[in-house]
């Protein structure tokens, strides 16, 4: 998975910058690599508010080493396992029980009614392919929440979220996406229509 | 059929729709640039009894407890941190060393200022989210810990 965009190559001169004083290549810095951060923290199921703190103590932790990163092109990698440490303290804090937030999740699913058009059609059908997603397992559903951030993370920086070799990525990946045709497959949601 | 590209592409659509980054969380990032100190020495955290043990505790984890360390030349922050069961509140009780005068709780720009009691503290009531702590050293330098998520 390539990203592209020019603040990639040149994380370097963002990170002096923003260690020597320039607020603008931080705020770069959050744009380029929030949606990261955040798909981290929810990769774990955290709430809204758990999240949020997950990816503010992420940053946070990233002004205290401005000037300590060694090895800037993996910025990405670092962020994401800062946040994966924080989210497994969060849910060790947490008694919350992983089984009843499937069932919320399995709650809002809608059911199904008679396509008035084929914009409902297609919404409807995104909102119920969203909700198996939801359903996965909880390997896939890490491995593929973090995948689809936006930008597309390099597979580094997802191996260093979920704490897995990067050669293991590519056909976990193809598992999960196989797994989720299949159940696809089952709810009757056809995949190929936009 | 759809090719695995493609799926993947659909469903990095549907996470924009669904579960965006909020546009709060992003600006606090931003803005957490302002809490960026360049005179202060920081102390990092030597000790976490939490560190790189598995998320699987949690299920049978004894207590909530979490106790940290953190060190700068000549002075030592020792925290533990407890979340109550019923109110979600955490309280922290601990001991400083090499350091004089008040120890101050930071959360974001609020701040909480405990006094220390023989280096003695422990301060109740304060709510999840990122804090740390900062204190004066014997020569009024100021030494913060590194942020923790409470």
């Amino acid at each position: 998975m390539e990203t592209a965009g020019t603040i990639d190559d040149d994380l370097g001169a963002r990170l002096a910058a923003a260690a020597a004083g320039d607020r603008a290549s931080w705020d770069a810095l959050v744009d380029r690599f929030n949606a990261l951060v955040w798909s981290v923290a929810r990769s774990f199921r955290l709430s809204d508010e758990d999240a949020a703190d997950v990816v503010q103590t992420t940053w946070l932790r990233l002004l205290d080493h401005l000037d300590r990163i060694e090895e800037p092109q993996r910025l990405g990698s670092w962020l994401a396992t800062t946040a994966r440490r924080e989210c497994l303290h969060t849910l060790r804090r947490t008694s919350r029980e992983p089984a009843l937030e499937v069932i919320e999740i399995m709650a809002t699913v809608p059911d199904p009614r008679p396509p008035v058009d084929h914009e409902l059609l297609r919404g409807e059908r995104d909102i119920a392919l969203w909700a198996l997603f939801e359903r996965l397992s909880d390997g896939c559903r890490r491995l593929l929440r973090v995948m689809i951030a936006t930008p597309p993370p390099s597979y580094a920086d997802i191996a260093a979220a979920l704490d897995m070799p990067v050669g293991s990525i590519g056909p976990t990946r193809a598992r999960c996406l196989a797994t989720l045709r299949t159940l696809a497959v089952d709810a009757d949601i056809a995949l190929d229509l936009g | 059929m759809t090719t695995d590209d493609e799926l993947e592409a659909r469903l990095r659509d549907l996470a924009a729709q669904h579960d965006a980054v909020p546009a709060h969380v992003t600006a606090a990032a931003r803005a957490a640039w302002e809490l960026r100190d360049l005179d202060v020495r920081i102390a990092t955290l030597v000790a976490d009894s939490w560190r790189d043990e598995p998320a699987v505790a949690t299920r049978d984890s004894v207590g909530t407890l979490r106790m940290l360390t953190f060190t700068s030349d000549g002075a030592s922050i020792e925290v533990d941190v407890e979340s109550d069961a019923v109110t979600g509140m955490r309280r922290m009780r601990g001991f400083v060393t090499g350091a004089d005068g008040d120890l101050v709780v930071e959360r974001g720009r609020t701040r909480i200022t405990v006094p220390l009691d023989d280096g003695q503290f422990d301060v109740e009531g304060l709510a999840a989210g990122p804090a740390r702590l900062s204190v004066l050293d014997a020569s009024g330098a100021r030494i913060v810990t590194t942020w923790v998520s409470l």
